[in-house]
């Protein structure tokens, strides 16, 4: 257990994560050339109707197949963390725990949420070119997206690293107790804290199920077709428990953390605003039949933009959720 | 059911109110959460000021619209399981004269929990009548499914409680815990009951 270990296995991570990186860009541009590709030529008749089929689900396989080897690699990644990195109390030299990370944070969160789309996407199977169209050209923006924004392979859990490279450098400094401190707090509360393995990861799942809401409801703005509502009920269900799920985890945590109040913290009202449109577009769906078919599309697309919005805030946003 | 028949029933007019209420409290936030960005990024030390107390209490205050209509949809959703439409008019009379008496005599706080005890109650007897397979006016058919739609609608109820008043008090968590049961398992059975 060393820092030197820890060094060590992140210039591997890194070395190895280049191919994914660069695999996740080009592969996303080939499935979006691919994607583009198909409904021009499905569009001039060129090609047969399976075989575009074909070639848009084979494209997507891959791109999904790079994004489970992508996750694998970080699950290595994080438990050679565990293994090489603990906190150590500098007054007796006790250790106090290792980092055990969960895989959901700092510029690996889109990476996260792309992985379980993709999951979701392979189920996806309807042969309905409009819809199969659409899931690839979102998995492919997501690929695109991680590799030129986000880059969880080529720099890893930035945040994080430079706090490490901190405390190893001044541990056995005057100012290594106050470092200390504020270490374990970070490591008790964020890290380590058990509502780290569930509040993120149920979110970012509903998150991935309500982006294929999202598909549906651009097909119920655009056609009339049974299987655009099928899409979007299937996955506004799932995407709505777990949208609840994690909030009601989150509950807890957060009085732990910061005590009970409420203060119109950015992120929270976001998540609270998400809930309250997905939670509408769940009771409007129930004449969707009826009178309300464009109504509850429309709705969809306006759920997802509050759902993108408190997606970016904690990134771009000010309050407790707010990273870097 | 003509165009005209569907929007004049109940249960359409009540899922407009509660789409409405939604969006009201959505617009609300996103007002929200516009004024602390601003606020944060030209005074950082403002979330410790008076001024972030004020920005509360107005946001607060913003929201109200939202939470009558909210209010409004659950008490006649609620009760419409169990009454039929005629005596629905008098129990939604009924609920509003008390909440306004309470409001005026008392204050909006002992208002607010004697209406969701209130509510909660009726819930809980709609529940049972489900559960007992008695008549109970649904829309969705199945009988996991509206014992499904009871329970996250109990649920829920429960929870608003909670949040708003109990959540103060030591010791309640438990209740925090038991609404979110009911609310997920009853969403759970709304959802796949069938």
């Amino acid at each position: 257990m060393s820092f030197e270990s820890y060094l060590e296995l992140r210039g591997t991570f890194i070395h190895l994560g280049q191919f994914l990186h660069y695999g996740l860009g080009i592969m996303g541009t080939i499935v979006l050339l691919t994607t583009i590709y198909c409904v021009v030529t499905w569009k001039q008749e060129k090609l047969q109707y399976r075989r575009i089929d074909s070639l848009l689900m084979v494209s997507r396989c891959i791109l999904v197949g790079i994004f489970i080897v992508g996750f694998i690699s970080l699950i290595w990644f994080h438990v050679g963390i565990a293994r090489e990195l603990t906190l150590v109390n500098p007054v007796d030299g006790r250790v106090i725990a290792s980092y055990k990370i969960p895989l959901w944070i700092e510029n690996e969160k889109l990476f996260f949420w792309g992985f379980t789309f993709g999951l979701f996407s392979l189920g996806i199977h309807n042969r309905d070119v409009f819809q199969t169209t659409l899931v690839n050209i979102t998995l492919a923006l997501f690929a695109i997206i991680i590799f030129l924004f986000s880059s969880p392979f080529p720099d890893p859990l930035p945040v994080f690293h430079k706090e490490m490279v901190i405390w190893y450098t001044w541990m056995n400094s005057d100012i290594a107790l106050q470092l200390f401190m504020s270490m374990y707090g970070k490591l008790v509360y964020f890290y380590n804290s058990s509502y780290m393995w569930l509040h993120p990861p149920l979110l970012f799942i509903s998150y991935s199920a309500l982006t294929l809401t999202l598909v549906g409801s651009i097909g119920m703005l655009s056609r009339r077709d049974q299987v655009d509502t099928n899409l979007f009920y299937q996955f506004s269900k799932i995407g709505y428990l777990f949208l609840s799920l994690g909030l009601i985890l989150g509950y807890p945590w957060a009085l732990e953390a910061w005590g009970n109040g409420w203060w119109w913290d950015p992120k929270i009202t976001g998540s609270l605003i998400t809930w309250a449109l997905y939670t509408a577009l769940l009771h409007s769906n129930l004449y969707v039949k009826r009178s309300l078919y464009r109504l509850t599309g429309a709705i969809g697309v306006i759920c997802f933009i509050s759902l993108l919005l408190t997606y970016l805030l904690t990134y771009f946003g000010s309050g407790v959720h707010a990273y870097g | 059911m003509h165009m005209g028949d569907l929007k004049r029933s109940l249960d359409f007019q009540l899922i407009v109110i509660l789409i409405v209420s939604m969006m009201l409290f959505s617009a609300a936030g996103l007002y929200g959460i516009y004024a602390y960005q601003k606020e944060s990024r030209e005074n950082p030390g403002w979330v410790n000021s008076p001024e972030h107390k004020r920005f509360i209490s107005k946001m607060n205050g913003a929201t109200i619209p939202a939470v009558v209509l909210l209010f409004l949809s659950l008490a006649l959703c609620i009760p419409k399981r169990v009454f039929n439409r005629y005596i629905l008019k008098w129990i939604a009379v009924v609920i509003g004269g008390i909440f306004a008496i309470y409001t005026f005599l008392l204050d909006l706080k002992v208002a607010f929990v004697t209406f969701m005890v209130l509510l909660i109650g009726i819930q809980t007897v709609s529940l049972l009548l489900i559960i007992y397979r008695k008549p109970v006016f649904y829309r969705k058919s199945g009988h996991m499914v509206q014992i499904g739609s009871a329970l996250l609608h109990l649920g829920i109820t429960i929870l608003i409680l909670y949040l708003a008043v109990l959540s103060e008090y030591s010791n309640t968590i438990s209740v925090f815990w038991i609404a979110s049961i009911l609310f997920m398992g009853g969403s759970l059975m709304s959802f796949y009951g069938k």
